[in-house]
């Protein structure tokens, strides 16, 4: 599959987008190229594979809010999130050094590269704590709605929707989209550390 | 769903149109209600960004399960190909001395085969991968998570402090299941070879506790079959081993299973029960 075509596929998102995150999952050689730096740098561990779902998650969300810019090839920079990941993740661990191989290639990744600045924005605005917070409000929303919501915001029509959730008409489906969210909404404006959080950023 | 809100859900995801963008950002200098409105509808996103990232993980572990079946299945297909006899005695003679030399050649390569190919390391190299355990790279914070901290040990092959730093977690903890696997782990890679039977028997002992008293289902599973790699490491190859490994094989709702498939096809094969 070629790059324009997993881009146009993932940002139409619904059963395109699966299929070519499926396809970048199971494809070898960008498995080999991710893992195979890696352990260069040394992870021999599970990390490996979590660097790799994690690396493969940050580009569909940039890919579908436009950060994706297409200035390297898919290969490049799911690599690159990958590299960035694990440095990212050493860097926070003073006791433990960067070795002098990962400080040449740290000091050659460029800060400005749409990937870091992606990295930099996201700790920036939803740190571990908001993101647990969030967490705890989805948990109380039931089964259907988070699927509601989550098919919704991949792009998902009233009619994937309709049937996923076994509405008769979509217009079903779109009330209780709707609703959901409504819902959602209600539970962070009721959440003060949340509401103060949005406060602060204007 | 009204104008304004399809207008700060373009902004969001960077959809607007760059001259559009920045009008819009001076409204929102300028307007507190709309800004507010941004930043609630950002976090919106963010949450279903969550719900999605959660979905995916879990399409990624079906992905990898159909993948597995299907380098199983291939391998099924190639083994059920049938040779074609030849009967005719005219050639009988030079195949009896071409016999001869082939029986000569199995003999010393088979002698070569069975050390190399499946002997019990050959057969742990090709069994054995890194267990998968949350790192915590998103939620956790390496800097007070004993359990990163261990990962991360373990990550750069230090596996004595990683067991010190992981025996740090209290039972209460509900990490406490995963470092008593990963300290299991630590031993298990400490020993280098069958020579080392401290670690080893260490290894084995502490795959055997988490897999007897565990509660979560994956880390039961992991300690399973690590506690195989781990007695296929000490060679300690036995009925108990055999009857765990099959136990596994048959298992469809066992995260190993197919690694088991694999392993115990490889046991059953003549070379590995050839005996010279």
């Amino acid at each position: 599959m070629e790059d324009d075509k997993i881009i146009k596929a993932i940002e139409h998102g619904g059963e395109d987008r699966d299929n070519a995150l499926k396809f970048l999952f199971l494809n070898e050689d960008l498995r080999n190229s991710v893992f195979g730096i890696l352990h260069k740098y040394g992870v021999q561990f599970q990390d490996r594979e979590d660097i790799f779902q994690d690396a493969l998650i940050a580009f569909d969300r940039n890919v579908q809010e436009q950060k994706f810019i297409g200035e390297s090839s898919i290969s490049t920079y799911i690599v690159s999130i990958s590299r960035y990941i694990w440095f990212n993740m050493k860097k926070k661990l003073s006791k433990i050094e960067l070795t002098d191989n990962e400080k040449t290639n740290e000091n050659t990744f460029d800060d400005s590269t749409p990937e870091s600045i992606y990295f930099q924005n996201e700790s920036l605005i939803f740190n571990k704590e908001v993101k647990k917070i969030l967490w705890q409000l989805l948990s109380q929303l039931d089964e259907r709605c988070q699927q509601a919501l989550r098919m919704w915001s991949e792009g998902r029509s009233m009619e994937e929707i309709k049937n996923a959730l076994g509405f008769k008409q979509s217009q079903g489906a779109n009330n209780k989209t709707f609703r959901c969210r409504e819902r959602l909404r209600k539970m962070i404006m009721n959440n003060p550390a949340l509401v103060n959080l949005l406060k602060s950023r204007i | 769903m009204d104008d304004k809100f399809e207008k700060i859900e373009a902004f969001i995801k960077g959809k607007m149109p760059p001259d559009e963008m920045q009008s819009f950002q001076k409204k929102m200098e300028a307007d507190q209600e709309l800004a507010f409105e941004v930043e609630l509808q950002r976090l919106e996103w963010e949450a279903m960004h969550q719900l999605r990232e959660k979905d995916l993980r879990n399409k990624f572990k079906e992905w990898n399960k159909e993948s597995a079946h299907v380098k199983i299945d291939s391998k099924t297909d190639a083994k059920n190909i049938q040779l074609p006899k030849t009967t005719k005695i005219r050639y009988l003679l030079p195949r009896i001395a071409a016999a001869a030399v082939v029986l000569l050649i199995f003999g010393f390569g088979g002698l070569y085969l069975k050390s190399s190919q499946y002997s019990h390391l050959a057969l742990l190299e090709k069994s054995y991968t890194p267990p998968v355990i949350n790192s915590g790279i998103k939620g956790a914070d390496p800097q007070t998570d004993n359990l990163t901290k261990g990962i991360i040990a373990l990550d750069i092959n230090e596996y004595s402090k990683a067991i010190d730093i992981l025996k740090q977690i209290p039972v209460n903890n509900t990490n406490y299941e995963k470092a008593q696997f990963l300290i299991g782990h630590a031993h298990f890679l400490k020993a280098k070879d069958n020579s080392d039977s401290l670690e080893l028997d260490l290894a084995i002992k502490q795959f055997k506790l988490v897999a007897d008293s565990g509660q979560t289902h994956d880390i039961v599973n992991q300690a399973e079959w690590y506690l195989l790699m781990a007695q296929l490491k000490a060679e300690q190859v036995d009925k108990d081993f055999i009857e765990n490994l099959k136990r596994i094989a048959s298992d469809k709702n066992h995260n190993y299973d197919s690694n088991a498939k694999q392993l115990l096809q490889r046991m059953e094969s003549f070379w590995y029960n050839w005996k010279y």
